[in-house]
């Protein structure tokens, strides 16, 4: 299947939808319930409920709290490994498949705390599909509460092509890094200097929903800031996701004309769901993904929500 | 500045050749031989190997060799096919079996399939050049090709072959990608078998049909296969190239790419000097490079400045610290009116132990002057780097905590910490340009045009550039070390050990810079040592020019003087030490004086 069209639906216009499928995420994020509260507050509702439970985490206080809200909201749990890509897809297919007798099924995945390779198999699993029905997928991501930069250098443990997202183009052309910064000193440095590209673009959440975040990132990157050209530095609104995703898309298929598009994303999970998205639809653009030390990377810290609700709707069909 | 500027990689061979700074190694390269060039990211390699293409080579005939008062290199007699391949491409079809869980020899054919694609792309991108002129010859040979290799369903047309090549791969592609096993092994099916034959079938194949269709070539016409990023490309490419050293058509030659290390362990291993030419790419001394620095950092002040280019001298000044100066300028250099005096006196003031080295050695440490040569030439170009970086970062009871200091500056430090890397040099001039185009100050004042201080920023914001680079580079997709096995955690342990060397309690004459690896080491921290090599983290030190590793065990190594500036390090070799002693320093977790003193480095 293939997007057919986006959108941004408000919070208020989404009062009273009725989904097919909610998938979720349960770990140590207090932020992980959040989307489903605010959700059941304006009356949606939702046919299966199903969270993937991170098999790392099932320890943390806050992840036992969020365990019980989500069985008190009557989700079905299947455990996963956070680096479990093969699970996910298959359950998602397995789970749209149980819908195929409606012409239309409504999904909402909420990505706030799930791995990124979770979000990339659902993706995958939308792509892959074959239905005759049409797939409207909301994705919904609640941005974090401001905290404090975690300070010092991250070890990339892991830079590799997303299973199910590499191009595998031949290397006829210059590669181009189309990069989402985010608040690990020098990662996105690092990054650059491994791939090694011939062109690299910055993309920043800008305004995102909090002005501390928005220097935080300038201070990490500062080096691969100051060594990129002007015109390589883009600024994406980050509760503005249809302006956000056409402004990357229209900027990855624009290189993609003298070079092979390879995207990373090291900051907010939109911009990963828009990487996963726009290569989906384009597969001549590869995803890659990073897995950092653990001591002192952003992704470790167990953040609180913050106010907005960021979502886009994608409407698939099928491919002609 | 333009980022991917210094990477050669997709530099056109027009653009090399004008900015070409050659070299005795390229000299070397281009005899008729096969030839191995050996080294870490940004030696130059793929400068080298694309130097040799018609193109570049053209471009120097024309635009470069009048300006020349003598021929710097005798042209290569044979004409040379450069195969790309970068990070990207590599591991995206290394990752194939364990991303879509299909079988190791379904992988390799599937791999295969692509490389042949790849480089049967490449060959007929260079038809297309030879035969412009020509559309009758072009469809003749366009049809030779489709023929010999049975490419089936294609025009007889370059553009078209092109295109069935991409076709294959987005089949591929897709069929992997939905677990198509049936729709995968028909695409296998349908591709000629030669793309799956042995590695160099393709290339040889589709050239002789170049030699005989394109009747110009003289008889006996000599081809160079150049395969770049040779040490990262699968497993069974890398053997079945290799052993061709030893074993391929007269009319073939192979120019490769490799890392710092030989590679070894294949059934038939190619044996140096009878079968190829290994091209050693780094310097392990720092003088050996200055020659080859001086030389392109005057081409680029050069290219930068239209008219009245200062020297790099004069553009960056002399370093105190990282120049070895002559034994015949050492009285000048060491006598009571010089910086290095006051230096010696200014230390001695506050550290008892460097006061107690100097008097075991009869210097009076409130007058650290001798008028005895040996003295001057030994112990006082000895202790110099020591001195200074004590001086900049101890304070007598504990580190300093400083971001830089004006010590990292002028050009004999540029130089060294680039190493010689043609990269990492023109990656250091440019910061330093750019900074100067800011203020645009003049050697007028009596300083350099890039004063010290500004230096010492450009100079540090490129050591921590390298060592976010490290902190990057991924040991093995297959394996996720936990953060202590890391190649970064590796290169602290070693960089904080000589740091306390320099700026630990004790002073120290002679303190250790390099370490021996034992023949006991690990598998894990051979990998590491491996990766650090790659990657120019680690540097080998041979017993000569020409000495080439072959194995870790047995051999020494240092830092990268590119991180001198992080752990405050001297642009030296220095005494050896065996890395278990090292490594079981690190392992101790112990509290010292200088410990609670660590300055936080930004």
């Amino acid at each position: 299947m293939r997007i057919r069209g986006i959108r941004q639906p408000t919070t208020r216009a989404m009062s009273g939808d009725e989904f097919d499928l909610f998938v979720v995420a349960s770990g140590f994020e207090p932020r992980a319930t959040t989307a489903c509260r605010r959700l059941a507050r304006l009356s949606c509702s939702w046919t299966l409920g199903v969270v993937l439970a991170f098999q790392e985490e099932a320890d943390a206080a806050t992840r036992k709290a969020n365990d019980e809200y989500f069985a008190s909201m009557s989700f079905e749990v299947v455990d996963v490994s956070a680096s479990e890509m093969e699970t996910v897809y298959l359950h998602m297919k397995k789970l749209l498949r149980s819908f195929s007798y409606k012409e239309e099924i409504r999904v909402c995945v909420d990505i706030t705390s799930m791995s990124r390779l979770w979000y990339g198999a659902i993706v995958k699993a939308l792509s892959d599909i074959e239905l005759d029905a049409c797939i409207v997928a909301t994705f919904t991501y609640i941005p974090a509460a401001y905290s404090k930069r975690p300070r010092g250098l991250t070890v990339n443990e892991v830079l590799t092509p997303v299973r199910g997202y590499s191009s595998l183009a031949l290397p006829d052309m210059p590669s181009a890094l189309v990069l989402g910064l985010g608040r690990d000193d020098d990662c996105g440095l690092g990054i650059r200097e491994y791939i090694d590209p011939d062109s690299t673009l910055l993309f920043l959440a800008k305004p995102g929903t909090d002005k501390r975040y928005d220097s935080d990132v300038l201070k990490s990157n500062k080096d691969l800031l100051e060594s990129a050209d002007s015109d390589a530095v883009f600024h994406y609104p980050l509760c503005e996701t249809v302006t956000a995703y056409r402004y990357l898309e229209a900027v990855c298929l624009g290189m993609r004309r003298g070079w092979r598009v390879v995207a990373v994303s090291i900051g907010p999970k939109i911009f990963g769901l828009y990487c996963f998205l726009i290569s989906a639809n384009n597969p001549d653009i590869s995803v890659w993904r990073v897995s950092r030390g653990h001591s002192n990377a952003e992704a470790t810290l167990a953040q609180r929500p913050g106010r907005s609700t960021v979502i886009l709707e994608t409407a698939w069909g099928k491919i002609h | 500045m333009k980022q991917g500027a210094f990477n050669a990689r997709w530099t056109t061979p027009d653009e090399v050749a004008r900015t070409f700074v050659p070299t005795p190694h390229f000299q070397t390269l281009t005899h008729s031989t096969h030839t191995l060039l050996l080294g870490p990211r940004g030696c130059g390699k793929t400068t080298l190997l694309k130097m040799l293409t018609e193109k570049a080579l053209r471009v120097w005939r024309t635009e470069r060799a009048p300006a020349e008062k003598k021929p710097r290199f005798d042209y290569p007699q044979f004409e040379a096919l450069y195969f790309a391949s970068d990070i990207r491409w590599t591991y995206e079809v290394l990752e194939i079996e364990r991303h879509y869980h299909i079988g190791r020899d379904e992988t390799e054919r599937i791999q295969r399939i692509m490389v042949s694609c790849a480089v049967l792309h490449e060959i007929v991108s260079k038809a297309k050049q030879k035969t412009y002129y020509n559309d009758e010859l072009q469809a003749d040979i366009a049809e030779s090709i489709i023929e010999f290799w049975g490419i089936p369903n294609t025009v007889p047309h370059y553009r078209d072959i092109q295109r069935t090549l991409r076709k294959i791969v987005f089949d591929l592609r897709g069929a992997l990608n939905y677990k198509n096993k049936s729709r995968i092994d028909e695409i296998i099916d349908a591709c000629p078998p030669g793309f799956y034959g042995h590695a160099l079938d393709v290339p040889i194949g589709t050239c002789n049909i170049l030699s005989e269709s394109i009747h110009n070539y003289p008889v006996g016409h000599r081809w160079a296969l150049c395969y770049d990023e040779l040490e990262i490309s699968p497993s069974w490419l890398q053997k079945e190239v290799l052993e061709s050293l030893r074993s391929v058509e007269q009319e073939f030659l192979l120019k490769l790419t490799w890392s710092p290390m030989l590679p070894v362990g294949f059934r038939s291993a190619p044996e140096r000097s009878e079968d190829f030419t290994a091209i050693r790419l780094w310097y392990s001394h720092v003088q050996d490079s200055r020659n080859f620095c001086e030389r392109m950092s005057k081409q680029y002040l050069e290219n930068r400045f239209e008219r009245n280019a200062p020297s790099p001298r004069v553009f960056l000044g002399t370093s105190m610290f990282a120049r070895e100066e002559d034994p015949k300028e050492t009285d000048d250099v060491y006598n009571r009116h010089s910086s290095i005096y006051k230096e010696f006196k200014s230390l001695a003031s506050v550290d008892s132990t460097f006061r107690k080295a100097l008097a075991v050695h009869q210097v009076n440490p409130d007058d650290p002057y001798s008028d005895k040569a040996e003295i001057r030439n030994t112990l006082f170009r000895k202790i110099k780097p020591t001195v200074l970086l004590r001086n900049a970062f101890w304070s007598g009871e504990r580190l300093r905590s400083r971001k830089f200091v004006i010590l990292f500056a002028g050009t004999e430090l540029v130089y060294s910490m680039s190493e010689g890397n043609p990269r990492r040099l023109l990656g250091l001039m440019t910061g330093m340009y750019d900074r100067w185009l800011e203020k645009q100050t003049t050697h007028n004042t009596g300083e350099p045009f890039v004063l010290n201080k500004i230096q010492a920023r450009v100079l540090n914001s490129a050591a921590r550039r390298f060592v976010a680079y490290i902190a990057s580079a991924v040991h093995d997709q297959e394996f996720e070390p936990a953060e202590d096995q890391s190649l970064y955690s590796f290169v602290s342990a070693i960089g904080e050990h000589f740091k306390t060397q320099i700026l630990g309690p004790q002073f120290q004459i002679d303190p250790t810079g390099s370490f021996l690896v034992e023949e006991d080491v690990d598998a894990h921290r051979r990998k590491l040592i491996i990766k650090g090599l790659t990657i120019g983290a680690l540097v080998y030190i041979g017993r000569s020019e020409e000495d080439i590793p072959t194995r870790v065990e047995g051999a020494r190594f240092r830092l990268t003087f590119m991180l001198s500036p992080i752990y405050r390090l001297p642009v030296r070799n220095n005494r050896v030490v065996t890395l278990s002693t090292i490594l079981e320093g690190a392992n101790q977790d112990q509290l010292t004086l200088f410990d609670r003193g660590r300055e936080v480095q930004s």
